[in-house]
């Protein structure tokens, strides 16, 4: 009895929403482009993905069901996945929340500089992410060769007689990776951060200095801070994807794989599984994996963002 | 103490001066500062005194006596065969003592397109440096000029015409301007020719007087003529002397005749392709009526900025006139009218019979071959110091440390100045020349002004000795930019006289009118398609390289594939990697080429590649390649690729720092070692590269082996394995051998003077270190040696190969394409189009063997290649195999920089490597250990 009220309700319910889909047939016709585009290109894999993790898929061949096996193999037997697990998780949790930090903190700064000045100094902020041969410069910096930027300059300064092999020797390795990240994370989290500052309704202060707001620490936690949280959200999630993702930078600097897998990342396993040993299957375990990684980090975020200015 | 140090000294002295001792060449050099010893110039001053030839006197060809090498007498057409190491001495009576010139008659061999030099011994003797390797030309024609379907022109393949030609003994880097003059004695002279590279037929030697100076006549006075104007369009040319002087398209101006603005038209010939003395274009044209005409030519020199392009002129063989002798054209963006003219201004008349005529015209270096050549001896006597200097300092001095260079090497000093006078004459010319100064010459102002501080003050050596080296290399460069003369040609015309020359210039409306429509072609036009065949059953064939590479492979199927076999082919140029996901979309092609060696094996196993052994008279098609570099493909018996290039590594060396210490190309290991240790102490070192494959060569030349028989373990933890992974570490350790380096940059500073690379650099190198032409080589890499006394050299060969993919519908055909890409006029054709087009740095390393063979190398290195390429293995594809270059490397960065005991480190990681071949090998059902 009960079940069918339901029911009826639920259809009853549809029916409204439905009636009401058409009347507003115009909206959804707008927002179709993107919907189609995101749902192929973004839904409709990783669905698939996840999909495809239960299966044993060599790509060359048709996938075959083998349940929860990758992933028991994942956690039991693969020592370079909780490897790779470690790393993205120091990489995330040192370059994310640091580098969203600077983000901010710099376009606070540059947000008190006089306008002209500010423009050019945004410009300055942001080349380092826009500019595609990053990796040649730090490669150079942190060259193994004897005559890499630091190495050269080492042993001009007799501090050392060997070169050191930042991009090889396992001792080095992180720390140069996460130097590097840092360096451009003041990427597009950075420019929405600018942009907020600017959109900060200025009467707000007036009426903060009113309500007793003593200092600019204050300004920006109880004022600044709270108008500007749309930006925030935007920039949290694209330092924790970016964080998360790391992969083609450690390729492009320690190679594939790197010595012994020490910088290896989630991404980069994920890769070495799909293209180099041909299981696909494995592959999308692992990035599965990461998927849950970057929503729980997300949910996270959200509630820690949900007390700015409080 | 004071005396103890000036021993020391004294010995250190001794020690350089034996070093000098050792390179006598150098030693020479020290007093005669100017002129090489044994170079043309002093030659001709000794003999100049005498009398020049007479007559002309052929030798007896029947007489020849060969010396070396292999020449037969060919009765029919009287002449003899000579092959590339053959060595002739031929005797010749001279009535009357004196310098006479040699004149060659002679016709080419269709071989691989190598040069043909020829060395001239007189007497038994070289008389000069510059008899050596003398160029006997080729000549080249046009081959049939296609169109495409939308009417865009094809650039036509350069054939070969084998045609007997007499020419005069010429210097091959063109700084003799004249043919060269040899002094024979009075009485009996033994004349000996000897072969550098290439064959070729003789049919005659004889040496001619010597004219003292070219006999120049004056300007015919010349009668009105009344005929038309004979125009000849410069891409029409008969012949050339080089594949690279094919015709050209011109788009950037309406001016060009003929021209077009929206599709391809070969429309000029030459521009930066000729610019190297001695090349020359050779155009014959008719005439009709009799009479005396005037020569304007059409050209540009947009190439090099503000420098002047030389070029000779002959008129059917005969240059009358100084007026077509080191004829200048200077630097200007557009074309330029030029009408040949004598010293007052007046256009030269050339009188022209009815009938047919040739005119040649051959760059020069003109009035600058002196300067070049005083700042190409310059430029040795600089690497030379630099060398020395560099074993006393090493390649990066101390800054604040003082070497008392003035006692350690005082007499390299006091050449710094003498370099430095004869430089600044060479700059005060070019000024002179130019009338202003060029950017192009600063490198000498920079090098005259360091000479000088060197000179005032000898501690500046070693802190600007960095600058010096890159200054020294920019020196080569401006003498390779010196050496360039381009010049394109769209038209010339005789006028005759009285007759007027107009110019077919476009009005400024054309040209707005030309360069709007090739605007809006360019939207039209598809840079990415290379030729869809548009047939239904064409094969589809993936090239995922370059452009020319798609475009030069399109332009063979056209002429010899299809209409061989009469299979339509599409061919497809492709961004790299695009394979898998293609294949797993099911829209891959049916062939594909350029692929990783792994690929065929990796694909092979799971089913997405053809096996090509099940195809019938696969066994002879696999007789084209080496054995050892087949087997990458094979798998449990099956074959999955066909190879299409191979590499493998060489030792390279620098001839000048190994003379310099004494040492010689080290055969073994052993050798290695203890010429390494002497590198060492005197500043320099060697490398090799730094992964898996040096200790495969190891382990191979070892007797050892990657795999047991059944490929279902690693077997380099047995005793041959540690052994050699032990002594690959060792070198790393002991000798101090390079992890990280840059082998173009430490190898042309001398820093690193032995060095294992794939011998491919070698086109690298000869390209983009012209500062040390001719003072490197290469070897094959050291050995060990075996209980019958014999070298093991083994090295490991990889490459690129072409793969047949399964969900082919048409395998016969695919595999007809597969034969024919891989046969050996194929592969030689299509390596020597890309050598055409974009020069020897893209020298074709065919894996088929007989191509390889005929590839351009120079007899010397081609003989190294030969060797090292016997002695090389393939390395074997197994499931899981991609682990061991991976934690090889891991093992030896272990060792290398967390000083791991290397057996322990190498168990550990075969443990890993075992693990995932046998974890692979279950998931393909396959046996385990």
């Amino acid at each position: 009895m009960q079940a069918t009220y339901r029911n009826t309700r639920r259809s009853e319910r549809l029916r409204y929403q439905w009636e009401k889909a058409k009347k507003n047939a115009d909206c959804y016709v707008y927002v179709a482009p993107f919907l189609i585009i995101f749902l192929v290109f973004t839904v409709i894999p990783i669905l698939l993905a996840i999909g495809f993790s239960f299966t044993y898929y060599n790509i060359l061949e048709a996938p075959k069901f083998i349940g929860l096996r990758n992933y028991i193999n994942m956690f039991v037997n693969d020592e370079v996945f909780l490897q790779s697990l470690k790393n993205t998780l120091i990489i995330a949790v040192i370059t994310g929340p640091v580098g969203y930090l600077a983000s901010l903190m710099f376009a606070w700064f540059i947000n008190e500089l006089p306008s002209k000045f500010r423009a050019f100094m945004v410009v300055v902020f942001y080349a380092p992410s826009i500019s595609g041969a990053v990796q040649l410069m730090w490669s150079l910096i942190f060259s193994g060769d004897s005559y890499g930027y630091i190495n050269a300059a080492l042993m001009n300064l007799g501090l050392i007689h060997e070169p050191l092999q930042f991009l090889t020797d396992t001792k080095f390795m992180m720390p140069v990776l996460i130097i590097v990240m840092l360096w451009m994370s003041l990427g597009t989290s950075f420019l929405s951060f600018v942009a907020g500052f600017k959109t900060v309704d200025r009467s707000m202060y007036e009426a903060g200095y009113m309500d007793g707001i003593r200092n600019r620490w204050q300004e920006l936690w109880f004022i600044t801070l709270p108008s500007m949280k749309p930006q925030m959200m935007f920039g949290a999630v694209m330092s924790i994807t970016s964080s998360f993702s790391v992969g083609d930078i450690t390729v492009a600097f320690f190679g594939s794989p790197s010595t012994d897998y020490a910088v290896h990342t989630l991404v980069n396993h994920a890769t070495d599984y799909g293209t180099v040993r041909f299981d696909m299957g494995y592959a999308c375990a692992v990035t599965t994996v990461l998927f849950v990684l970057m929503v729980g980090a997300n949910r996270l975020i959200q509630r820690a963002l949900s007390n700015v200015g409080k | 103490m004071m005396r103890k140090a000036a021993a020391f000294m004294a010995s250190l002295c001794l020690c350089v001066c034996g070093l000098a001792d050792a390179y006598p060449h150098v030693h020479a050099l020290e007093d005669g500062q100017a002129s090489v010893s044994g170079s043309y110039w002093e030659y001709i001053d000794r003999y100049k005194a005498y009398p020049v030839g007479k007559e002309s006197l052929p030798v007896d060809l029947t007489a020849a006596v060969v010396q070396a090498g292999n020449a037969s007498w060919r009765e029919e057409e009287q002449a003899w065969e000579t092959d590339e190491k053959s060595e002739m001495a031929f005797s010749l009576e001279v009535s009357e003592a004196g310098l006479y010139q040699l004149r060659v008659d002679y016709m080419s061999c269709e071989t691989s397109g190598t040069e043909i030099l020829r060395t001239v011994l007189i007497n038994g003797e070289m008389p000069f440096e510059e008899a050596r390797g003398m160029l006997l030309r080729r000549l080249y024609t046009d081959g049939e000029r296609g169109e495409d379907a939308l009417g865009n022109q094809i650039r036509p393949t350069q054939i070969e015409v084998p045609k007997r030609q007499q020419v005069l003994l010429r210097d091959y880097m063109g700084y003799i301007t004249e043919p060269l003059s040899f002094y024979l004695n009075k009485g009996k002279n033994t004349i000996t020719l000897s072969a550098d590279s290439a064959p070729c037929l003789l049919y005659g030697l004889s040496a001619v007087p010597v004219e003292p100076e070219p006999s120049f006549s004056k300007n015919a006075a010349g009668t009105v003529t009344e005929a038309e104007p004979i125009t000849v369009q410069g891409e029409d040319a008969t012949l050339k002397t080089s594949p690279m002087l094919y015709p050209d398209c011109d788009r950037v101006t309406a001016d060009t005749t003929p021209s077009s603005p929206s599709v391809h038209l070969l429309n000029i010939i030459g521009g930066d392709n000729w610019s190297e003395p001695n090349q020359a274009i050779l155009w014959d044209f008719d005439v009709e009526t009799a009479g005396y005409y005037t020569l304007t030519l059409k050209v540009r020199q947009s190439i090099t900025r503000g420098l002047i392009s030389t070029r000779d002129i002959y008129l059917d063989g005969e240059m009358p006139y100084t007026g077509m002798k080191n004829w200048k054209i200077g630097f200007r963006d557009d074309w330029q009218y030029i009408t040949l003219q004598d010293e007052s201004g007046e256009p030269l008349r050339f009188y022209l019979d009815a009938g047919s005529h040739q005119l040649e015209m051959v760059a020069v270096l003109g009035e600058k071959a002196e300067r070049i050549r005083i700042v190409n001896e310059q430029l040795e006597q600089l690497n030379d110091l630099y060398t020395r200097i560099m074993i006393v300092t090493g390649p990066s001095p101390d800054m604040y440390r003082d070497y008392k260079l003035e006692n350690l090497v005082p007499d390299e000093l006091t050449r710094i100045p003498k370099i430095a006078e004869a430089l600044r004459e060479v700059r005060d010319w070019y000024l002179s020349y130019y009338e202003v100064n060029t950017q192009n010459n600063a490198i000498l102002d920079t090098l005259i002004r360091q000479l000088d501080k060197f000179d005032r003050d000898a501690e500046m050596i070693a802190k600007e000795f960095t600058s010096f080296k890159s200054n020294i290399a920019s020196l080569a460069e401006w003498v390779v930019e010196a050496r360039k003369q381009p010049l394109e040609v769209d038209y010339f015309t005789f006028v005759p006289v009285g007759g007027q020359f107009v110019p077919e210039k476009a009005s400024l409306w054309e040209r707005f009118v030309f360069g709007l429509t090739r605007f809006i072609c360019s939207f039209q036009a598809d840079y990415n398609l290379v030729g869809a065949a548009g047939d239904k059953d064409a094969i589809t064939v993936w090239i995922p390289t370059g452009r020319d590479q798609a475009q030069v492979l399109k332009k063979l199927i056209d002429s010899s594939f299809t209409p061989q076999h009469n299979i339509a082919v599409d061919l497809k140029l492709v961004a790299a990697g695009t394979l898998l996901p293609a294949t797993v979309a099911g829209s891959g092609p049916d062939i594909a080429l350029n692929n990783g060696d792994a690929d065929a094996v990796n694909y092979g196993m799971r089913n997405a590649v053809k096996d090509l052994a099940a195809f019938s008279d696969f066994e002879s098609v696999q007789e084209r390649f080496l054995p050892q570099r087949m087997t990458p493909f094979y798998y449990n018996g099956k074959c999955y690729a066909l190879p299409e290039t191979q590499s493998f590594a060489v030792m390279f060396y620098r001839k000048d720092i190994l003379d310099a210490l004494g040492l010689s190309v080290p055969k073994t290991w052993t050798e290695l070692t203890s010429a390494v240790a002497v590198l060492l102490k005197n500043n320099m070192g060697f490398a090799m590269p730094v992964n898996a494959s040096a200790y495969y060569w190891l382990l191979y030349q070892e007797g050892g082996s990657l795999y047991n028989e059944r490929g279902t373990k690693t077997v380099i933890d047995s005793d041959v394995g540690v052994e050699s992974f032990r002594f690959w570490t060792s070198l790393y350790k002991n000798y101090e051998l390079p992890v990280t380096y840059n082998f173009l940059a430490r190898f042309r500073t001398g820093e690193y003077p032995l060095i294992i690379e794939e011998f491919t650099n070698a086109n690298t190198l000869s390209i983009s270190a012209p500062e040390i032409r001719g003072l490197w080589g290469f070897a094959p890499v050291p050995g060990r040696e075996t209980e019958d006394g014999a070298l093991d050299n083994t090295v490991t060969l990889g490459g690129l190969c072409s793969l047949m993919l399964e969900n082919t519908d048409q395998p016969q055909e695919s595999w007809e394409f597969m034969k024919w890409w891989t046969e050996s006029d194929t592969q030689t054709a299509y390596g020597r189009e890309m050598e055409t087009i974009l020069g020897a740095s893209a020298r074709y390393n065919s894996a088929n063997i007989e191509s390889f063979n005929s590839t351009a190398w120079s007899t010397e290195q081609k003989d190294v290649l030969k060797e090292q390429l016997q002695s090389s293995r393939g390395i074997p594809q197994i499931p899981g195999g991609y682990f061991m270059d991976r934690h090889l490397t891991n093992a030896f960065r272990k060792v290398i920089y967390q000083n791991g005991d290397p057996q322990d480190v190498l168990y550990d990681y075969v443990y890993t490597i075992n693990q995932e071949i046998t974890g692979k090998r279950q998931e393909f059902g396959l046996e385990v250990e």
